[in-house]
């Protein structure tokens, strides 16, 4: 059963302006509940703009976003804000995280719009799903390192536990060890039933994943599973 | 966590924008306080000298010959022959007021012309002591007749400033009126008045002098209250037939146009640091708002609606509005305190109400919240995918 689905999805930007970029040309594609894919392509093949756009952070020019059987755009801009806090976890490739805030407080930024009873259990549960300890909880960002940032942002991106996760090159600032860890983390995400969407250029993070989506010039290029590519391979 | 410690810990890391904005503010609310507690001082300092020293009216015979002008009414035509007097035991009801406390006091004034040689003067006799105490403007080189070594009130004269100049003659000197010796006793400074004009001496002196006795061409009455001027006048009128009670309306008026003044000019002074104040805080925020553009499209892409992120920056202006009401309020009172000291003449008291620390504190508000309107639109307006530049 499909969580996200694209349907003839194009996104223009300047347009009226005279100097049109058309960064996606109708694209269809959808995402299963618990699928773990990779959206590659080449700089300016329209991946970050496919991710914003079914992030419900960019209307599309033409065409439709469901999430969960939900017209994402047909949404309030309220109602936008709301569906991403319930649906959606972002990891950004710059992590994001709020300099002046402990990783624990990075952690609660979701939960604190609307304060319930329990949430600080929630964002210490979430910390200890990516292997952070209550000491590292108390933390600056600052004082932890890149990995352990990147844990941060990803318990970030799950305190709600929302159905999809959308990551942007979550690893692109890594070194390879802890990219390793991460990816790791968003597989095992995947295989809790989460939707992950990971964009991303380096091939080397896309081994773990059930399919991977290939863009060019805001175009759908083909979708691969590495499974079958790598039997294929073994064939040849 | 909450929106409010989110906000708290916002403005921790960013305590130069944070002080600066604070500073500002807290001058304005203190200018307010500072300006509006002098307004109301100097007030209090007028009303204080009016109930001091009453509020003047005159008291005239109903006269239909009115050419003389004496404290800016018109009194008489003196010496002219036509001038209406009062009897002094007319005069008995004024005593009583006195004594009730509804007068502060009241000087029987008789005019008359006198010569000096070959001149003649308008002499106004008077009781000395009582009239310097009424007349609070009178200033003198000198001393008063009557006074620690000048001569008795009966030997002594006053003279007006202009007086002086014509006769050449000057404090501690003889001068010979209508055939008697007087010593000058005093000059008085120039008053820009009539008073400038006249020789003051004694009242009995002068009507034995010129066989006025007993007679009084006016009447200075020092009410006790200014609020009781008018039933001052009807009551006095009423008791003395023939008699006009009129108040020196000048001295009224000026005092409220020159509050008037004053309080327009405070309020612009006020009104200028308040803008000032306000682009200070709004240009702070903008500031602040603008190198959280990333922070802010986190916020927006985790689930922040735009009423949330308009929360998040009205708590931090709360914030800032209070600490700064609590400045300011305790800047303007400091300078409340120290502006006596620094008024010299004016003689001004420390004069605090509630209403101006509690629009102090009202103002502080107001222009945070006022000055974090545009701020606050851009950030709620900030695209969440431009706040991040690319997701």
């Amino acid at each position: 059963m499909s969580l996200v689905s694209l349907k003839s999805v194009g996104k223009i930007y300047g347009q009226g302006s005279g100097a049109e970029v058309v960064a996606l040309h109708g694209v269809d594609l959808t995402f299963a509940k618990g699928e773990y894919v990779a959206v590659m392509g080449p700089s300016g093949s329209g991946k970050s703009t496919l991710l914003a756009t079914m992030g419900a952070m960019s209307a599309p020019t033409t065409g439709r976003v469901l999430i969960d059987g939900i017209d994402v755009y047909a949404l309030r801009p309220d109602r936008q804000a709301d569906l991403r806090r319930e649906y959606l976890g972002f990891v950004f490739q710059q992590l994001e995280l709020i300099p002046y805030l402990t990783a624990f407080e990075n952690v609660m930024l979701p939960l604190a719009i609307s304060p319930k009873s329990g949430m600080e259990d929630l964002a210490i549960a979430a910390l200890q799903r990516v292997g952070l300890d209550k000491a590292k909880a108390g933390r600056l960002p600052s004082e932890l390192s890149g990995g352990e940032q990147g844990r941060v942002a990803i318990a970030r991106a799950v305190v709600n536990d929302p159905p999809a996760i959308l990551a942007d090159e979550p690893v692109g600032s890594l070194d390879r060890e802890t990219g390793d860890q991460i990816l790791d983390l968003l597989r095992s995400l995947a295989d809790r039933g989460h939707t992950v969407i990971m964009v991303t250029h380096n091939p080397e993070s896309t081994q773990e994943v059930d399919r991977i989506v290939r863009l060019l010039d805001g175009r759908l290029d083909g979708i691969e599973t590495p499974e079958l590519e790598s039997a294929q391979t073994r064939e040849r | 966590m909450t929106l409010g410690r989110l906000a708290l810990s916002s403005m921790k890391r960013r305590p130069g924008k944070a002080a600066l904005a604070v500073l500002g503010l807290s001058v304005a609310v203190g200018a307010f306080v500072l300006v509006a507690s002098l307004v109301l001082s100097m007030r209090a300092t007028v009303d204080d000298r009016l109930t001091r020293y009453g509020s003047n009216l005159i008291v005239v015979p109903d006269s239909p010959h009115l050419s003389v002008s004496y404290g800016g009414l018109s009194v008489g035509d003196a010496g002219s022959g036509e001038v209406e007097v009062f009897q002094e035991d007319r005069l008995g009801i004024l005593r009583e007021m006195e004594e009730e406390g509804r007068l502060t006091a009241f000087v029987p004034v008789l005019l008359e012309p006198v010569e000096v040689g070959e001149r003649t003067f308008l002499a106004t006799g008077t009781e000395f002591q009582t009239a310097a105490r009424v007349k609070v403007w009178w200033e003198w080189e000198g001393s008063l007749p009557g006074g620690p070594g000048a001569p008795s009130e009966e030997d002594g004269v006053l003279l007006g400033i202009n007086v002086r100049n014509e006769l050449g003659t000057d404090v501690g000197e003889t001068l010979t009126i209508e055939n008697q010796s007087f010593r000058v006793a005093g000059v008085l400074r120039e008053t820009g008045d009539q008073e400038d004009n006249l020789i003051v001496m004694d009242r009995v002196r002068l009507a034995s002098m010129t066989g006025r006795q007993g007679e009084v061409n006016l009447v200075e009455v020092t009410a006790a209250e200014s609020s009781d001027i008018e039933g001052l006048v009807a009551d006095i009128e009423e008791a003395i037939p023939g008699a006009r009670a009129s108040s020196v309306q000048k001295s009224l008026e000026f005092t409220e146009m020159a509050n008037s003044s004053l309080e327009k000019f405070g309020l612009a002074v006020t009104g200028l640091v308040v803008i000032v104040a306000g682009l200070v805080v709004g240009i702070t925020l903008l500031t602040a708002v603008r190198e959280r553009r990333r922070e802010i499209g986190v916020f927006r892409a985790v689930g922040y609606r735009q009423k949330d992120i308009a929360r998040l920056v009205f708590t931090e202006v709360l914030v800032l509005s209070g600490i700064s009401s609590f400045l300011g309020v305790a800047l303007g009172t400091v300078g409340t305190l120290l502006a006596p000291r620094l008024a010299g003449d004016l003689a001004l008291g420390a004069v605090f109400s509630p209403q101006v620390l509690a629009g102090g504190v009202g103002l502080s508000f107001l222009v945070g919240l006022a000055a974090s309107v545009y701020p606050v639109r851009e950030a709620v307006q900030m695209d969440p995918i431009l706040a991040l530049k690319e997701i």
